[in-house]
């Protein structure tokens, strides 16, 4: 009997580890996967604005001839953003998909005679209601002739997000 | 739940995106089809600032920025971000009335812009925006 009993215990140890193992698992996942744990700014939204922004800038005349030179300017955080986020990341995901798009020349100083500078803003309008959770995101982006200081170029790209309570 | 497209679907009395769509597309919209503005390309116009007079934070930046967006997608203007080399300015104010009581919420959002010549200080154009919105508490929720 104590045996029996013995075997049973060490069984259901071996289930019960087993278990916690299965739940406390951590997996890598692609970084491009929509994997939304809430309604705050994350990787995803880098991507989609990224992809979206490089979409629109490259059916701009500004690229239909040689290449052109860019700056890489400041993108400003609004006010209504509550969390943390790295704008430096978005400046390199930007820029490296600018190189990759090798139509451009990326001048780290603003030394040239003539250059587009890159610019833009994230702003946010963030709901709390009694049932659901409202994230809106309105990402900007400019090109802007150093010579002119006429904005060449511009687009928007919205996120919106919703949880429900 | 996730959307990529905001629609206007989810609504609050209170200041939210969807006003901030709303109005700046009237607002687009207006602009475009005046027959006061300059468009031939001669003429280099930029924003100045829209005072917050209502209840809400609203980031007025937001706004502007949706705003030039459409307005440099156009064609039809350019648009830059520094005054000092514009012909003209817009600029503007957000204001609004609310009235409720135990029933129900009633929030009127007005906004108004003006266009005006930086040189001669005369205003070219302007135009307000209103929106209202009713909140009705239903019974049940007693």
């Amino acid at each position: 009997m104590k045996k029996i009993n013995l075997i049973l215990l060490t069984a259901l140890n071996f289930i019960l580890i087993g278990c916690s193992t299965q739940s406390n698992q951590t997996t890598r996942i692609d970084p491009k996967k929509i994997h939304e744990l809430d309604a705050n700014y994350g990787i995803e939204d880098l991507h989609i604005f990224t992809n979206s922004m490089m979409q629109s800038m490259l059916r701009s005349p500004l690229f239909k001839t040689d290449k052109i030179n860019i700056f890489i300017g400041n993108i400003q955080l609004g006010k209504g953003i509550t969390e943390h986020i790295d704008i430096k990341l978005l400046q390199n995901s930007i820029q490296n998909n600018l190189l990759n798009s090798t139509k451009v020349n990326i001048s780290s100083k603003q030394n040239l005679p003539q250059y587009y500078l890159l610019s833009g803003s994230i702003h946010a309008i963030k709901k709390d209601t009694l049932n659901r959770l409202d994230n809106y995101y309105l990402f900007t982006l400019n090109l802007t002739d150093n010579q002119t200081s006429i904005i060449k170029w511009s687009d928007e790209k919205e996120i919106r997000k919703v949880v429900f309570k | 739940m996730y959307q990529e497209n905001s629609n206007t679907q989810y609504n609050t009395i209170r200041w939210n995106a969807n006003d901030l769509k709303e109005l700046s597309k009237q607002m687009i919209n207006s602009i475009l089809s005046s027959s006061k503005i300059d468009f031939s390309k001669k003429s280099i116009y930029s924003f100045g600032k829209i005072r917050n007079d209502s209840y809400d934070h609203i980031d007025t930046q937001a706004l502007i920025h949706k705003i030039s967006t459409a307005l440099i997608k156009s064609t039809k203007m350019n648009i830059t971000n520094n005054p000092n080399k514009s012909h003209y300015i817009f600029e503007g104010k957000i204001s609004s009335i609310l009235k409720q009581n135990q029933q129900s919420q009633d929030m009127f959002f007005s906004f108004n812009l003006i266009l005006t010549q930086q040189k001669t200080k005369k205003i070219i154009w302007s135009h307000d925006i209103e929106i209202r919105k009713v909140y009705k508490r239903n019974l049940l929720d007693w």
